[in-house]
């Protein structure tokens, strides 16, 4: 008997808890669809990184052409998931795929965790249920993967004798040096944000054209 | 989780019996995987980068998987063969476009080789189960699990779309809207039955998860992440010795 009293103010309590913060906190609703635009992310992600290794400037290139196209499953889950948390875990979950996996550096681990909670704070300063916010926060985002280039211009002198100690190709490392000018790195930085405004667009446009009308944001 | 995903194949070739002298825990796998991203970051010369293969197809046939032993063994060989003599030999443009991501397969070949041997070793459920056991927190597992999961949905989906849209005769300027748009309807409807299919199992229960996996780290395991460290700590001391 007490034991049943104990669950009945327990139930109680959970449910007046539930009733406070079910708004902010995530469910398994919200963990699935953040895991399945996740993946439609990481593979566009993916596709690009390979696409790096042909050519120095589509490596150096590499983050605006995902923000590009990486825009509508980001904007889709922000209008599926307006909640805190949402962009930490597309962030977190890709940065483990690929530190498991040997891709991301150190470099850009940290890059991408700095960038994920900067978009974050936006949306929470916008409300969730703002384009403006959302897009400002997925161009934000957007600049994670410029780790990837970045230590091209950071640690120029190591980076460079680096790797070709590796055995990169000659052909590619001398381009590599001629078109990675500072000016290059602030064209990267731009090109991402101007790619990353692209994307949020191209998707606003699409959310008009079917999705608002299929009924599913 | 829907169990319903996993392809017949891995089912199949999970209940065959077959001959394994160790068999390893999940965890183990994963450190393993995280000994060989840390090495593919660290400076080694060729013969230390042979023997680290060689070691992980000992592995991948100790564990019962002498199929993925052959399979990265010749991988491994081509691999060497192409950078050292074919593309050295060709020149041009189109061999120096393919020696960045040769080399860059080169650099990650062992955590390949550790992630085919996790994969093949391990169901998903098993994996779900490890990573619940190391602590990693709820909100990161599920939406991880179902990544992982969707991937393999996700190509047969694009296929489809892709089909369809060559029956169509879609012109240039709107396959991309034309390849998007059904990709994300399917996937937001993939992500709603999912989510039912997981409430009605029980997804929103605050309580710890059972299961019936018995993972246990046994002799095997401990052996293994103890050689895996060593391996990390030889390479580093040799490559600091070296420079």
């Amino acid at each position: 008997m007490p034991l049943r009293k104990q669950k009945d103010t327990m139930d109680s309590q959970t449910t007046t808890r539930a009733s406070t913060d079910s708004a902010w906190k995530l469910k398994g609703r919200d963990l699935i669809t953040i895991g399945v635009f996740t993946a439609i992310y990481f593979v566009v992600n993916f596709v690009f990184m390979l696409l790096g290794g042909l050519h120095p400037l589509m490596w150096i290139f590499m983050p605006a052409f995902i923000a590009l196209f990486t825009g509508v499953p980001f904007m889709l889950m922000c209008v599926k998931v307006r909640k805190p948390g949402a962009i930490v875990i597309m962030g977190a979950v890709t940065s483990l795929i690929y530190f498991v996996t040997g891709m991301f550096t150190p470099l850009i681990l940290g890059i991408f965790a700095a960038v994920t909670v900067i978009a974050e704070a936006i949306r929470a300063a916008t409300g969730y249920r703002s384009m403006v916010g959302d897009s400002s926060a997925f161009m934000v985002f957007s600049l994670g993967m410029c780790g990837s280039p970045l230590p091209i211009w950071l640690f120029r002198e190591s980076f460079f004798s680096q790797i070709s100690g590796q055995g990169m190709a000659p052909g590619y490392l001398e381009t590599l040096q001629v078109v990675s000018t500072p000016l290059m790195m602030v064209a990267m930085l731009v090109a991402t944000l101007l790619a990353g405004l692209a994307g949020a667009a191209i998707s606003r446009r699409l959310f008009a054209r079917h999705f608002e009308r299929a009924g599913l944001v | 989780m829907s169990d319903t995903r996993i392809p017949a194949r891995a089912v199949r070739r999970a209940d065959r019996p077959r001959f394994a002298l160790v068999s390893l825990d999940p965890r183990t796998l994963i450190g393993l995987l995280v000994a060989s991203s840390v090495l593919a970051f660290l400076p080694k010369s060729p013969a230390v980068e042979l023997a680290l293969v060689l070691a992980m197809v000992a592995l991948q046939v100790i564990a019962g998987h002498p199929r993925l032993g052959i399979i990265f063994s010749v991988l491994f060989v081509a691999l060497r063969v192409l950078l050292d003599i074919v593309i050295p030999a060709a020149g041009g443009l189109v061999a120096t476009m393919f020696t960045m991501s040769l080399t860059f397969s080169r650099q990650i070949f062992l955590c390949l080789m550790a992630g085919a041997l996790l994969m093949a070793e391990t169901s998903a459920h098993r994996l779900t189960s490890a990573l619940q056991r190391l602590r990693v927190p709820r909100s990161i597992v599920i939406p991880l699990t179902v990544t992982m999961r969707y991937f393999p949905t996700l190509r047969a989906e694009a296929s489809h779309i892709r089909d369809a849209m060559r029956l169509r005769e879609i012109p240039l300027g709107r396959r991309f809207e034309a390849f998007i748009v059904p990709l994300m309807m399917s996937a937001t409807n993939t992500a709603d039955e999912l989510s039912r299919s997981a409430t009605c199992r029980g997804i929103e229960n605050p309580a710890t998860w059972t299961d019936t996996e018995r993972l246990r780290m046994g002799t095997a395991d401990w052996v293994t992440l103890t050689l895996a460290a060593a391996a990390i700590a030889g390479v580093a001391a040799l490559s600091g010795w070296q420079s």
